[in-house]
């Protein structure tokens, strides 16, 4: 830019003295100096000098009696000195690049000494070396897109050629940044920044931002402080610094380029608002002092309360009541109300009344941040500040919500805080210009179009199921019918409401029920990470209201309030409870109607209503003493009443059991975990990283997936049960009732039918299918099978599982179901080798192959070659002897 | 034969006699038959309106009828085949066909005494010339099985010179003739609409009226929107009416002489293809018409993002677009055309606009043209089993009259679930790459269990699938050669009795609405002995049982490629 402010200058340098101080020069009076540089004594003739000193001085003078006398003609000092003067044909004779060179030598070296002095915060200057080059064709460019745009006015072009704005001769950065001429050229500035910053990649991230903002209808703008501060340093100093003024000239120009590229969005929004992210510093809460007065800060902490959204007035317009002359508009600032005085038409000074129609009113809330709980230092109570949000802003946020919060630090008066404290104190409230969620949870619209893609992918893949469930709780060995139960309960049925009188639930529970250290609360834990809207909750800590909802009066408006419970929190997701046998019975009850109805009804100090609870449950119980006793049923291990247990769809007994190579396998996956997992592994230093193979042997899906796959799939899959076998479920209903009356078990009622659908539909979901097929029913009644066999004596479990062997067998691997059989085989032989031969400290089992040959032909297998061959059979260390046909186990 | 003047050779003929009316299941001619039925009112004539699905039908309506009537007139039907050897009429029977299919069947045209065709001279037949195909020489007994009659005149006749010559001749002539056949009847396609051709007729006798001028435009809107009338043709048939419109329409511009309100006023107006806009959202219709949810891709995130872009680029905001396109502000609902067709190039949507027809007839009622004929269809091929066919194309006749408002709403919420039935089929079929390049052309089938497959089942629902997925592929589609492939569509007709209806539609490239499917569907099933019934008067739409669908289709891949 050197060159052309130059260049104008020269024709007015002869006739004005010094062109260093000369006004006229170019539009930019000390472009490279700060103002009374030192250096100017020099170039002014001596003369001059005591002048300026004397004004230097005293000021006061100036105006005083003597002021004419400074312009009395005295001939010897009215004539130009000729030093001054006489060095423009010098001038004249440099070359353009010369001219150049030697600018920018001079630039050079005032920015130095202004560094040097002091006055500029280093940070802050461009590193000239680089910068230099640039500058020149920056501006150029700048100049051609003005000209392209047909705005270039010659007032404009006076004002605008300020070159380096983060010189502000003096005044504070809010007086600079208010006055027109630097105003123009920061919202020059940042227009430009909008319209030219591109990434890495080349690719233009404001245009795409601003689409992006537009296809939404929103009308705020997201800027990354960091990168405004990479290319427009100057502005980014001066936003923390006076930021009220700064956001109002970023918003103007942000509006412009909006509108350059969406002429019509002024329909949409009519004001677009810069928001800045990323600001640097973060302050504490408790960290705010005065110095933060009016800056922009970052700050983070908990909502704890927020206030309705009230319009709030930002444009008034008054009627004078005399003359009905519509006065204004009047913009109102945050802190203060605009009146008028007198009314222009008509002289009276009142009353005025505001015109309803005219005016313009803007949203309005406040909300209070508290000091995260995690971030109070020790033995300190937690402080809290109130922050307003204007704007489309409004309700981004609400109680509870962890927030990051960025705005400008304002002081407000408040006439009872002088009273207490007796002496003018202000109040501080933060106006709000972007908040952050720390915890945005995954929704649909979030899902892009990759994720989609990745999904239907996986859908289509054969064994997504059994995927799907090996990928629950990975890192918890075995369990498989838990993992599927789990992953059933997690995907949910159908919700069904015919003709909109009553509704029957579509989602599953599922209660987990067994010896100690067997991972239940584990899976709960799980399922809290994985699941959408997840509630937990122990069965000690849980009261009834608290798990439904109670009634409350507000201390603030004295009014009774409804405040929801756990279930009601959970609505559309999962409420977990541990520790369920440990709650009291009067407060379990509590949850009977949430369970079936889904809803939970309130009728307390005159509030009479009914709140929605559809959600999931997945409960967690021990058995009575601790243990669970094979030989007994469920309902008597476990102090359930019947009610409840029967809302249960899935019952999982998980037991215990001792079996020194699965025991082993578990062993050894538990330290492997533990060694994979410890904070300081970084995953490279040479840990086996093996995943221990899963019991089905397929590769588990990736959580994050996983938890879209879920997602996806619960909005955009409704599976609808069309010519399902009905007959097979009938027989099926009545084949379990029959057994539950012999044996006395867990009851069965009609709420099992619902159960069977439900988890078929849960299957088709799981498969992204839109109707029910046999496969799904299979694998409904397999599970119910199973929950239903695992809770009947130890006695009964066996003939019964005999007589539902072919349900039982569906989907099952067949090596998986060979495993078992020569489990089964192997725990004989052990047992007849200890009744026989007393030591049990054997090295090996020997079982006959024709034993299990026998035992797989009935359940139709006849090619046993591929299970010697799999992985299960050799990780349990079995070894196939085709000479002695022998399997035999080495212990 | 042609008929010349339609009101000397036809009304005047049956003014005062007993007349059967079969009509077709579609739109056109469904407004032809109003505006008949208005003449016939007038004049006291005598007459019984038969609804035709198909061919069986057809010969069955005749049969029941064919006591009683010396004059039939067929609407949309008939027209392609042969009348005389398919109903086997009595002599004193004499069939007025007003049909658009094409070609025309030739024993029809050429039958001067019982057949007479109700068809605008104007249209482009290619009728090859009567000595082609005749032969009215030696012993000839009937001109309809010319192809046989050659073996009992050779045994008649002595070998000698002069018959071998003249039967070299007539080998000749009869390759001659089999070859002129073959490329009349080559592509199947439509005409002038039968709407307009009665609409024609009650101009011709003075009897015209906004009413009929209304329902000349819903024929011809119908055949535009269902891809049966090219856009040139359409253009020229539009401006005709366009002069009936100004004829009818120009009281109202007088200040002394306006009409109430509650009278009906026609006027042509630049028209949005957004299906039914008026009656839903703007956001919804957007998403559902075809054109523009092809052209932004709308089953991706990007299209509903670029869609978004769209409507913001307009000045439109979200809010008002997905509410009630009635409760819109006033000041968009105004302006919003012309900031479409500001926008709409620099998302090159650039023939989103036709000229159409707008009918008012009090404040409420704005109906343009397109959304009627969505509305007719919706009532005619209705899903819910409450009434039979019949009963729905009653119901779909009534709505065309302007007393039965109600029932044109109906209509409208049911065209509206059409629509979105189709929207998301298609949707699916993209997303599961269901939509396969069987190498000469597109195909797609509808599996048995899918949920809305009973939709599928009328063949103008499941054409405007067809021609929707069509879109919609050649939209995703990164090869040129897709815009060349024509479409086939299957889906279950009757899980019974395990029957499929298939339809073929042209390649999207071609402007003209010619479709050889017609012929390769015929031929197909021949060769592989599929059990088919080409029962549609629409030569493309055939039914077949199932099981053949697999051995049909490979037989069709090798017929065309």
């Amino acid at each position: 830019m050197a060159d052309q402010s130059s260049e104008r200058s020269e024709p007015f340098s002869p006739p004005v003295g010094s062109p260093r101080t000369s006004p006229s020069r170019g539009t930019s009076p000390t472009r490279d100096l700060p103002p009374f540089e030192d250096e100017s004594e020099g170039l002014l003739g001596n003369e001059d000098a005591p002048v300026l000193e004397e004004e230097e001085e005293d000021g006061e003078e100036l105006f005083g009696d003597r002021m004419e006398t400074d312009y009395r003609p005295i001939p010897e000092l009215d004539v130009y000195d000729r030093e001054g003067l006489d060095d423009n044909e010098e001038y004249s004779e440099l070359s353009f690049g010369e001219r150049a060179e030697v600018e920018r030598e001079l630039r050079k070296r005032d920015r130095e000494e202004g560094r040097i002095s002091g006055r500029m915060r280093r940070g802050l200057l461009y590193d000239e070396s680089d910068e230099e080059d640039e500058a020149v064709p920056r501006r150029r460019r700048r100049l051609a897109e003005k000209a392209a745009e047909g705005l270039e006015g010659e007032d404009e072009e006076m004002i605008e050629s300020i070159e380096n704005l983060e010189d502000m001769k003096g005044h504070s950065v809010r007086e600079w940044v208010s006055m027109a001429a630097p105003r123009l050229e920061i919202y020059n500035r940042f227009k430009n920044f909008l319209r030219s910053y591109c990434d890495e990649t080349g690719k233009n991230v404001y245009r795409e931002k601003i689409r992006k903002m537009c296809e939404n209808n929103k009308e705020s703008l997201v800027i990354d402080y960091n990168i405004l501060a990479n290319e427009e340093q100057v502005l980014a100093y001066f936003l923390p610094e006076a930021p009220a003024e700064m956001l109002k000239i970023l918003d103007e120009a942000a509006k412009e380029v909006v509108l350059s590229m969406f002429p019509k969005y002024d329909h949409i929004a009519k004001e677009i608002h810069v928001r800045i992210a990323e600001l640097p510093l973060v302050e504490e809460l408790r960290s705010l002092r005065q110095l933060h007065l009016n800056q922009l800060i970052r700050t983070s902490g908990v909502v704890t309360s927020t206030t309705g959204i009230l319009p709030q007035l930002s444009m008034i317009k008054y009627d004078c009541q005399k003359c009905s002359f519509v006065l204004g508009p009047f913009y109102q600032t945050q802190n203060q109300e605009v009146k008028p005085g007198s009314c222009p038409e008509c002289q009276s000074n009142g009353p005025f009344e505001i015109n309803m129609e005219q005016t313009v009113y803007q949203n309005y809330q406040r909300i209070t941040i508290q000091e995260s709980p995690g971030k109070v230092a020790a033995g300190r109570l937690p402080r809290s500040k109130d922050a307003i949000l204007l704007a489309d802003l409004v309700d981004s946020c609400k109680p509870g919500d962890e927030i990051e919060l960025t705005g400008i630090y304002h002081n407000n008066y408040d006439g009872s805080l002088n009273m207490a404290n007796g002496f003018p104190v202000f109040a501080t409230v933060i106006q709000a210009n972007y908040i952050t969620k720390k915890d945005d949870k995954l929704a649909v619209s979030s899902l892009t179009d990759d994720d989609v893609k990745a999904i239907v992918a996986l859908s289509k893949d054969e064994r997504i199921g059994e995927k799907i469930f090996a990928s629950m709780a990975p890192s918890i060995y075995g369990h498989d019918d838990i993992k599927r139960a789990l992953a059933l309960a997690l995907f949910g049925g159908e919700a069904k409401n015919p003709g909109q009188k009553h509704k029957v639930r579509g989602d599953i529970n599922v209660l987990l029920c067994g010896d100690p250290g067997t991972a239940k609360s584990q899976f709960l834990k799980y399922v809290e990470k994985t699941a959408h809207r997840p509630v937990f909750t122990t069965g000690q800590g849980a009261s009834a209201v608290g798990l439904t909802a109670y009634v409350q009066r507000n201390p603030v408006s004295r009014e009774w309030t409804l405040e929801a419970g756990a279930l009601v929190l959970a609505d559309r997701g999962v409420c977990l409870i541990d520790e369920f046998d440990k709650m009291n019975d009067a407060d379990r009850t509590s949850i009977h109607e949430a369970m079936e109805q889904q809803t939970i009804s309130i009728s307390k100090a005159g509030i009479v209503t009914s709140l929605q609870a559809r959600c999931s449950i997945l409960a967690a119980a021990n058995p009575i003493g601790g243990r669970y006793d094979p030989s007994l049923t469920f309902a008597e291990n476990v102090d359930l009443p019947e009610p409840i247990l029967s809302r249960f769809d899935i019952l999982c007994v998980v037991r215990d059991t001792v079996d020194p190579v699965q025991d082993e396998l578990l062993a050894r996956f538990v330290v492997n975990s533990h060694i994979r997992h410890h904070p300081s592994n970084s995953g490279e230093d040479g840990v086996q990283q093996e995943m221990p193979p899963t019991t089905s042997g397929v590769e588990p899906v990736p959580q994050d997936l996983l938890k879209k796959y879920v997602i996806y799939s619960k909005e955009k899959v409704h599976p609808k049960l069309h010519n399902m076998d009905q007959d097979k479920v009938a027989r099926m209903y009545s084949d379990l009732r029959r057994e539950s009356m012999a044996t006395g078990s867990v009851p069965i009622t009609v709420r099992h039918i619902e159960s069977m659908i439900r988890m078929a539909e849960a299957h088709a979901r799981m498969h992204l299918r839109d109707y029910v097929n046999e496969d799904d029913v299979n694998m409904a009644i397999r599970v119910m099978l199973e929950s239903f066999i695992d809770t009947q004596k130890y006695s009964v479990m066996r003939s019964m599982r005999k007589n539902f062997a072919r349900y039982l067998a569906f989907r099952r691997d067949n090596n998986e179901l060979l495993f078992f059989i020569l489990r089964q085989l192997v725990q004989e032989q052990l047992s007849f080798h200890r009744n026989r031969y007393g030591n049990t400290d054997q090295d090996f089992v020997e079982v006959s192959e024709k034993d299990l040959q026998d035992k797989a032909r009935q359940i139709g297998i006849h090619n046993l070659s591929a299970f010697y061959e799999s992985d299960v059979f050799k990780t349990n260390r079995f070894t196939h002897d085709g000479k002695r046909k022998l399997i035999i186990q080495t212990l | 034969m042609f008929v010349t003047d339609i009101r000397k050779e036809f009304y005047d003929k049956v003014i005062h006699e007993r007349v059967l009316v079969l009509v077709a299941f579609d739109v056109d001619a469904l407004c032809a038959c109003k505006i008949l039925q208005y003449l016939f009112q007038c004049d006291h004539v005598q007459y019984t309106i038969v609804p035709i699905t198909g061919r069986q039908e057809l010969e069955r309506a005749f049969l029941e009828h064919s006591e009683q009537v010396k004059y039939v007139v067929m609407i949309n039907c008939g027209g392609n085949i042969n009348i005389l050897e398919t109903l086997q009429p009595a002599e004193h029977v004499i069939f007025f066909i007003a049909d658009s299919h094409r070609p025309v069947d030739l024993v029809n045209v050429y039958n001067d005494d019982q057949v007479k065709l109700l068809m605008n001279s104007n249209d482009d037949f290619d009728i090859p010339a009567y000595d082609d195909l005749f032969k009215d020489d030696e012993s000839d007994d009937d001109s309809g099985n010319e192809s046989d009659s050659s073996a009992p005149s050779g045994k008649r006749r002595r070998l000698d010179e002069e018959v071998l010559e003249r039967r070299r001749e007539r080998r000749l002539w009869e390759e001659k003739r089999k070859q002129i056949l073959l490329d009349y009847e080559e592509f199947s396609t439509y005409g002038t609409s039968s709407a307009m051709i009665m609409f024609d007729l009650a101009w011709k006798m003075s009897k015209d009226s906004n009413d009929l001028l209304w329902w000349g435009i819903v024929g011809l809107t119908d055949q535009y929107i269902n891809n049966r009338v090219e856009r040139g043709k359409y253009m020229t048939d539009v401006g005709d009416l366009h002069k009936h419109t100004l004829r009818l329409n120009h009281r109202n511009e007088d200040d002394d002489n306006t009409v109430s309100v509650d009278c009906m006023r026609i006027y042509f107006d630049e028209e949005l293809k957004l299906a039914l806009y008026r009656h839903w959202s703007l956001f919804e219709s957007l998403k559902h018409s075809s054109y523009p949810a092809c052209k932004f891709k709308m089953w991706t995130v990007k299209g509903q993002q670029k869609m978004h872009e769209f409507l913001a680029d307009m000045g439109l905001p979200l809010v008002q677009v997905k509410q009630k396109f009635t409760s819109m502000d006033m000041g968009l609902k105004e302006s919003f055309k012309g900031l479409f067709t500001a926008s709409c190039e620099k998302y090159g949507l650039d023939d989103i606009s036709f000229g159409s027809f707008i009918a008012q007839y009090g404040y409420k009622n704005k109906l343009c043209a397109a959304d009627v004929v969505y509305a007719v269809n919706g009532l005619m091929e209705c899903v819910e089993a409450e009434k039979s066919p019949t009963g729905y194309f009653l119901e779909a006749l009534d709505c065309l009259s302007r007393q039965n408002v109600k029932k044109l709403l109906r209509g409208l919420d049911l065209a509206k679930r059409q629509l979105t039935t189709i929207m998301q089929t298609v949707h699916s079929f993209i997303d599961m790459k269901q939509i396969i390049s069987a190498g000469p052309f597109l195909y797609a089938y509808i599996p048995e269990g899918h949920p809305d497959v009973k939709f599928f089942s009328r063949p103008n629902c499941l054409g405007m699938l067809a021609y929707f997925m069509q879109e919609a592929y050649v939209a995703t589609s990164r090869s040129r050669r897709s815009t060349l492939l024509p479409m086939v569509v299957a889906a279950p007709l009757d899980a019974e009795t395990g029957s499929a209806l298939v339809i073929g539609i042209p390649p999207k490239a071609e402007e003209s609405t010619k479709n050889f499917f017609g012929r390769a569907f015929e031929q197909a099933a021949i060769q592989t002995n599929s059990r088919t019934l080409h029962d549609n008067f629409d030569t493309s739409i055939i039914e077949m049982k199932s099981e053949d669908r697999s051995k049909f289709f490979d037989a069709l891949i090798s017929l065309l490629s």
